[in-house]
């Protein structure tokens, strides 16, 4: 197990450098001029300019640039750098992160609540009424985006009627996770972001446990007269959870990468939000920064999926 | 977005008897009257800075208007009358007095003196500082010493020989040549005062800005900042109970920052906001049924030309210019494509400032196929167009649907060229690359027609691509600038922009609108020339 641990940190250490170096080669090579851009459609004074390219060492060779960014990043706390218009990167993605760690977490748990429950009982009771209605449901679902579904629910749940608030508001960061009001601001916007998982996880769901339901081991359960509680709660869930842990794992993963749709609807100040603000006004350094965490957060969370495997199938071994 | 205006279309008769309900029970504040203590929220993006003179767009400036009051503001006629200024006076057009009013004091109770004007100005000017909005002081004396034209050379002095001070309450402003519009330059957002706590030291030199200046600005403003900058929150405003100028009638402003429009938009039709100060262009179709009669139009300064690289042989004569002019039907694309968010032009100065007429393009500018076609053939214009635009504004519809009139009118081919940036598009033009026609934008600077005129026009102006060059318009503007008063200047001012209607370097096209709304829990909305919304006029509806 540690061996295996070790490993698969070195591993990552191998993959988070490769994908920074190609973010920040492709954000080099196609980001155009970002002294422009931050100007608009005005001039820029030669002097301005000068500068800008000196305090950004615009004017350096790729390589060294790239160096002093990973050198910055490695040492502890890193140093994300500074945005365009000068503000702290980590001060950003410290402010980010909680906000979107939050949807994400409304949005999984409306996925497990949701979609792992209607999946267990579609599956057990395969060709039903419950089990057909919610394959239309779910086939309808998957049918619309969230450029859609975003803003349809924002006018029919917060407009029109005024269950939920419009927008999410203020700041974001750690201290704000003990603030039920932003829980509530951001309950629309998760329960959107999770719904478009919900019908996968349903279908995975569901087609899982019909299959373990004919398997041997259900069957010698069966026989034993072992009651059917138990064979369903102990060994039909138990063993049809793989690949949906799987499926869950990549989906939180990107979930953290910020719902950029969902976030610029419901204005809400997570990575999305960021992310895409940074792409509109081609502020490279924030693209960067968020992007470069990102790449740890997706690692981290394959690294868990892979070691819950261990826990729910013994028969995985890790050496 | 094409589902969403479907459902907003569908739940259009629900919206308006929510409008109309809403309507019943206005006075959503606790009292029953106008409150003077009441809040307003208004929607903006996250601003780029917080500092006078590094404030250039829309947003940032719109809290720096609650947070400091200007020397001079503009009345209906967009002529400037004195605010911070006791009096504002030259006899030369090129030596300025300014005196400023007594009993001032910024928000940390620091009084408002000669020297605060001299510092900022100061700040804004020094070359290495790269302050955004540096460009309006290159017309006072000293500026060249503290930007040289080599950007690696230090400045050989870090403050403006222009500027000096009489006594603690007045300063004079010399200029480099006569400027006769230089008080009406003095009501942007470049010319606030800033206290010494804006400053590391307020006595070094160069002034160094400290650090946490920004986070919470000290203005000397009808308002004052509660608590701090939130990034991609808010900036909260409360009133300044020590202000001496006039107060406002209401307690406070919030300001909202949105990235998104869309959201902003959704939050003021939950009437959750009370200002959005441009509506989106996708929910405009829809926006009257919204809003009703909260929804609003007032003339912006911006205006859309089409230009001519005048240089360019097939485009030398005035007549093909004319004659491409008037194959183009302004009312059906600011209607059809803008939905009425843009205005035909067909003057080259905005409605904005004081001097404005309207048609002095004349018969150029009328829509005429059959004289257009006539004259077009008569003058031995191009057989083939084609109009130069960049992509990331929005620019594709309007420039295909020019072309579409332009092929219809006269018979000619016309085709849209895409450039990723604008600047890219410059770069082309002042390379004198084939671009063919190009569009421009204007932002104005200052409230004045020198501002629409000179820089666009006058030969080497900064911002004339078209190499447009005419001594009688150039001489017309150094006499306008040199005019012993404001009407004067005007006149002269007016005489340019005939000129400039014969020789028709660009096209005027559309004029910007602001198209903005605000909630039942407000009144009396009125947006600046700056796009700002007018603090001292909004109201809490009673």
């Amino acid at each position: 197990m540690f061996r295996y641990l070790v490993r698969r940190f070195l591993q990552m250490i191998m993959v988070f450098i490769a994908t920074t170096f190609i973010v920040y080669s492709l954000m080099y090579w196609t980001g155009g001029d970002p002294i422009q851009a931050l100007a608009g459609e005005k001039p820029v004074s030669d002097l301005q300019r000068a500068q800008l390219v000196e305090k950004y060492g615009l004017d350096q060779p790729f390589l060294q640039r790239y160096w002093n960014y990973l050198s910055d990043l490695l040492q502890w706390p890193p140093n994300f750098g500074t945005t365009l218009t000068g503000r702290s990167i980590n001060d950003i993605l410290s402010d980010a992160w909680p906000v979107t760690m939050q949807l994400a977490t409304i949005a999984i748990l409306f996925t497990i609540i949701f979609g792992i429950t209607a999946g267990v009982i579609a599956g057990i009771r395969r060709g039903s009424i419950f089990d057909n209605s919610t394959l239309v449901l779910t086939l309808l679902v998957i049918g619309i985006p969230s450029v859609v579904l975003a803003p349809l629910s924002q006018y029919l749940f917060t407009i029109q009627w005024k269950i939920f608030p419009t927008t999410a508001s203020g700041v974001g960061g750690w201290e704000r996770w003990s603030d039920p009001s932003l829980w509530f601001e951001l309950l629309l916007p998760g329960i959107v972001l999770g719904s478009l998982s919900v019908a996968t996880a349903m279908r995975l769901t569901r087609a899982s446990v019909s299959e373990n339901l004919r398997a041997d081991f259900v069957r010698t359960a069966r026989s034993k007269g072992m009651p059917g509680r138990r064979v369903i709660g102990i060994h039909v869930l138990r063993n049809s959870l793989i690949p949906i842990v799987t499926f869950l794992g990549v989906e939180l993963g990107s979930l953290m990468a910020g719902a950029i749709v969902t976030e610029g609807v419901f204005n809400v100040p997570g990575v999305g939000y960021q992310l895409n603000r940074a792409l509109k006004t081609e502020d490279t350094p924030l693209v960067i920064g968020i992007v470069s965490v990102l790449v740890i957060v997706f690692l981290v969370a394959n690294l868990i999926v892979d070691l819950l495997y261990a826990v729910l199938d013994p028969r995985i071994r890790y050496e | 977005m094409q589902v969403r205006r479907l459902a907003a279309w569908a739940a259009l008769p629900l919206a308006v008897t929510l409008g109309l309900s809403a309507c019943g029970k206005s006075g959503g504040s606790d009292s029953g009257s106008a409150n003077p203590n009441g809040v307003v929220s208004i929607g903006i993006a996250e601003p780029k800075h917080l500092i006078p003179s590094n404030t250039a767009e829309t947003s940032g400036s719109q809290v720096l208007a609650a947070l400091f009051a200007p020397l001079v503001d503009f009345d209906e006629a967009n002529k400037p009358f004195e605010v911070a200024a006791q009096e504002i006076s030259t006899t030369d057009n090129k030596t300025w007095t300014i005196k400023l009013k007594d009993g001032w004091t910024f928000h940390n109770g620091e009084p408002v003196t000669a020297d605060s004007y001299i510092n900022a100005w100061n700040y804004a000017a020094y070359g290495p500082n790269a302050q955004d909005n540096n460009y309006f002081f290159d017309k006072v004396e000293g500026y060249k010493d503290l930007n040289p034209a080599d950007a690696n050379t230090k400045p050989t002095a870090t403050a403006l020989t222009g500027l000096k001070k009489v006594d603690d309450k007045t300063f004079t402003v010399t200029l480099n040549a006569p400027f006769s519009e230089f008080k009406a330059l003095l009501g942007y957002t470049a010319f606030y005062p800033l206290p010494n706590a804006a400053f590391e030291s307020a006595t070094a030199s160069p002034l160094v800005l400290a650090k946490s200046y920004e986070d919470a600005p000290i203005g000397n403003g009808p308002f004052k900042i509660k608590g701090s900058w939130q990034h991609d929150a808010q900036v909260e405003v409360e009133k300044y109970d020590a202000f001496a100028g006039t107060k406002p009638t209401i307690g406070g402003a919030l300001f909202k920052i949105y990235q998104n429009s869309d959201a902003e938009y959704a939050d003021l039709q939950a009437n959750n906001l009370d200002v959005v100060k441009q509506i989106p262009t996708a929910s405009l179709s829809t926006a009257t049924g919204d809003l009703g009669d909260r929804y609003q139009t007032s003339p912006a300064s911006t205006l859309q030309v089409l230009a001519f690289p005048t240089f360019d042989k097939r485009f030398e004569k005035p007549e093909v210019r004319k004659a491409i002019s008037m194959a183009i039907d302004r009312e059906e694309i600011a209607n059809k494509v803008f939905q009425g968010s843009q205005k035909a032009a067909y003057s080259f100065v905005s409605p904005v400032v004081a001097g404005y007429r309207d048609k002095t393009c004349g018969a150029a500018c009328e829509f005429n196929p059959t004289e257009a076609k006539k004259q077009y053939e008569a003058a031995g214009g191009p057989k083939s167009l084609n109009i130069t635009y960049n992509t990331d504004g929005g620019h594709q519809e309007w420039v295909d649907a020019t072309c579409n009139q332009l092929k219809a009118n006269l018979g000619v081919e016309c085709v849209g060229t895409p450039e990723p940036k604008f600047a890219d598009l410059l770069t082309k033009v002042k390379a004198k690359k084939d671009v063919g026609m190009f569009r421009m934008g204007w932002v104005m600077d200052y409230p004045s027609m020198e501002n629409y005129l000179g820089p666009l026009y006058s030969t080497g102006g900064s911002s004339n691509y078209y190499g447009y060059s005419n001594p009688t318009f150039d001489n017309l503007l150094k006499e306008g600038s040199a005019a012993a008063t404001q009407d004067e200047a005007i006149k002269k001012y007016q005489e340019a922009e005939d000129i400039l209607a014969k020789d028709m370097p660009v096209l005027p096209l559309r004029f910007g609108q602001n198209v903005f709304g605000h909630s039942t829990n407000v009144k009396d909305v009125h947006i600046d020339l700056f796009n700002r919304v007018d603090l001292n006029k909004i109201q809490i509806a009673g």
